[in-house]
């Protein structure tokens, strides 16, 4: 059997027992043992088991993860969340609409201290649907902002997506953060102009709340004030060179703690929560991480990824068609299961045509986290919806997906406007030496 | 639940405590090796090398009670739709061969560790015997075999009920 068939067949076969109900860890790891002994020895492939478990375990960059997600953990647990809910709601809430956008805009700024969209889905689910509710707001409308919000927390850094992206490819974490910058405040305006337009063409979606005076304005800004310099210590720091991204990660995780302490907002209860959250998460995305390293080595010396991006270079064809196939593949993928695990799995196939076909790594690295961002949104696994099931119970998936429709829309228009102009993407860390 | 079963799921949750101490503690020495370096020019010697090590117990320490809270992502499409009996040898079937998969893991991390022992395996900077970090990454995948082992016999006693 020629290495392409084995590595397509191992493919194939993971896809089966994922579908199956396996544990996606467990598919890549079983699949990448099983292949990788057939190609070589099945002493080959025993001794990566444990070589790879070893070392992956071992890893410095890797400890970047439970570090950015205790750090989010501990924003959560400590009511961050609410702080930057009530500043938006004091600045935006008087406009049409303006409970949406308020959640938009925490969510936005929750995000730059939270890298997971989930997470972000949750926080501010839990804090902005109540308002919501309470000020008459369409229920469909009001939940689909809530998921759609919360995929900005993996676009606007810190984000998880693009830590596990950089650690494969090998590219700057802090390049990558700063390149999701301005695609998330765009992404942010677009979903607010969604808002307001919907509003204006419907105003029982969601009436204005009262507006506040500008003392309560100023005064609002007091919880949020000690994050914005949290968020540019860590992120500023990361770019600047003062530290590693494993260092910028335990620098931000301390530095919730200590907001947390000073502002009397953490107990004892929800750092451990925190704590819990944090084994609980990083487990699981360092478990697939360590896997897909063994599925990969049995990928690489299977010489399909090579193979089929020769293929595709073969083609000659246009680099866009190429792109669109991928964004496609990427599109489904995330609606079928955990954005996150996609990326992983597939990041080996992809990344080879995406630089043979002449597109920046960085650039793909933020069009990837946007695709992944409308799966986590559609329909049927979209994470985020049943996130918010979760907290808004009484209201059925079906209403919560066709709140989300319109923002999709944005999403799609968003990625439209960062393939025309990818300088938005890249403007940023070409600052950045 | 049975008394093997608590038994178990009691050694995954002292692993996972251990991991959230170890988490603790990168974080304090990531910080202090960014303060001493950045305030008196000092970095401290062999952040790395600890930091690297205290890894294997943030994820080894982890794995198994994150299974025990079915953490581990799975796709539940087909298992959510399937009838009982079919839902249940589904379910048994997965976890006997995951419950392989990590015992032949465990046992080769076994050996690994034992290599180092007889290696005399140091880290790099300081120094440090790994033997103990490796024992470590095993006793986490021998825990999740045996998380796994307690859901299949769940699965087994819950169709003998029926």
């Amino acid at each position: 059997m020629s290495g392409e068939v084995a590595g397509s067949l191992g493919i194939a076969i993971m896809v089966i027992l994922m579908i199956l109900g396996m544990p996606i860890a467990f598919t890549m790891i079983l699949v990448g043992f099983v292949g990788f002994s057939c190609l070589t020895s099945l002493d080959g492939g025993l001794f990566l088991l444990s070589d790879s478990f070893y070392y992956q375990f071992t890893s410095y960059t890797m400890l970047v993860v439970p570090l950015f997600v205790f750090m989010g953990e501990i924003a959560f647990h400590s009511g961050i969340s609410k702080r930057i809910y009530r500043t938006a709601h004091a600045w935006l809430g008087f406009i049409p609409g303006g409970l949406a956008v308020a959640t938009i805009g925490a969510c936005a700024g929750f995000s730059a201290i939270c890298g997971s969209s989930t997470a972000t889905a949750a926080t501010m689910g839990t804090v902005g649907l109540p308002e919501m509710r309470k000020h008459d707001y369409d229920p469909s409308f009001a939940t689909g902002t809530v998921a759609a919000g919360g995929t900005l927390g993996i676009l606007i850094p810190p984000s998880i997506v693009l830590i596990v992206y950089g650690i494969q490819t090998e590219l700057s974490i802090g390049k990558l953060f700063i390149a999701g910058i301005l695609p998330g405040v765009m992404l942010s305006a677009l979903f607010i102009s969604i808002i307001l337009g919907m509003c204006l063409i419907n105003p029982s979606l969601g009436s204005p709340a009262p507006k506040s005076t500008f003392k309560e304005k100023i005064r609002s800004l007091s919880g949020t004030f000690e994050m914005i310099i949290l968020f540019f210590l860590v992120i500023g720091g990361l770019l600047i060179g003062w530290f590693t991204p494993t260092e910028a990660a335990g620098i931000g995780a301390a530095g919730a703690i200590l907001i947390g302490l000073v502002k009397r907002s953490l107990s004892w209860e929800g750092f451990k929560k925190a704590l819990l959250g944090t084994t609980r998460t990083s487990s699981m995305v360092l478990l697939i991480l360590a896997s897909a390293m063994i599925f990969s080595r049995f990928l690489t010396i299977s010489g399909l990824p090579q193979s089929l991006a020769a293929w595709v270079g073969g083609l000659n064809a246009s680099p866009y068609i190429v792109l669109l196939c991928i964004m496609g593949i990427y599109l489904i993928g995330g609606c079928v299961m955990d954005p996150l695990s996609f990326l992983i799995i597939t990041i080996n196939i992809f990344f080879p045509m995406i630089l043979k076909a002449g597109f920046d790594p960085v650039w793909f690295g933020v069009i990837i986290v946007i695709l992944l961002e409308a799966g986590a949104i559609t329909p049927p696994v979209g994470i985020n919806v049943y996130v918010i099931k979760g907290i808004a119970y009484d209201v059925d998936l079906h209403t919560i997906f066709k709140g989300i429709f319109p923002f999709l829309g944005a999403i799609i228009l968003g990625l439209i406007i960062l393939t025309i102009f990818p300088g938005i993407v890249l403007f940023l860390p070409g600052l950045v030496k | 639940m049975s008394i093997m079963e608590k038994t178990i799921h009691l050694i995954a949750r002292w692993l996972n405590w251990m991991a959230a101490i170890a988490i603790v503690a990168v974080m304090v020495i990531v910080c202090v090796n960014v303060l001493a370096r950045g305030l008196f020019g000092i970095p401290l010697k062999g952040t790395v090398d600890i930091v690297s090590l205290l890894g294997v117990l943030v994820i080894g320490g982890a794995i198994s009670y994150t299974q025990v809270l079915k953490g581990h992502i799975r796709i539940t499409l087909l298992i959510d739709k399937l009838p009982d009996p079919a839902r249940s040898i589904l379910i048994g079937l997965v976890d006997l061969t995951g419950m392989i998969l990590f015992g032949i893991i465990s046992w080769q991390t076994v050996l690994f560790a034992m290599g180092t022992y007889k290696n005399g395996e140091l880290s790099e900077v300081l120094r440090i015997p790994i033997t103990p970090f490796a024992f470590i990454v095993s006793a986490g995948c021998i825990s999740l075999t045996l998380v796994l082992f307690a859901d299949l016999i769940n699965v087994i006693r819950r169709g003998e009920k029926r």
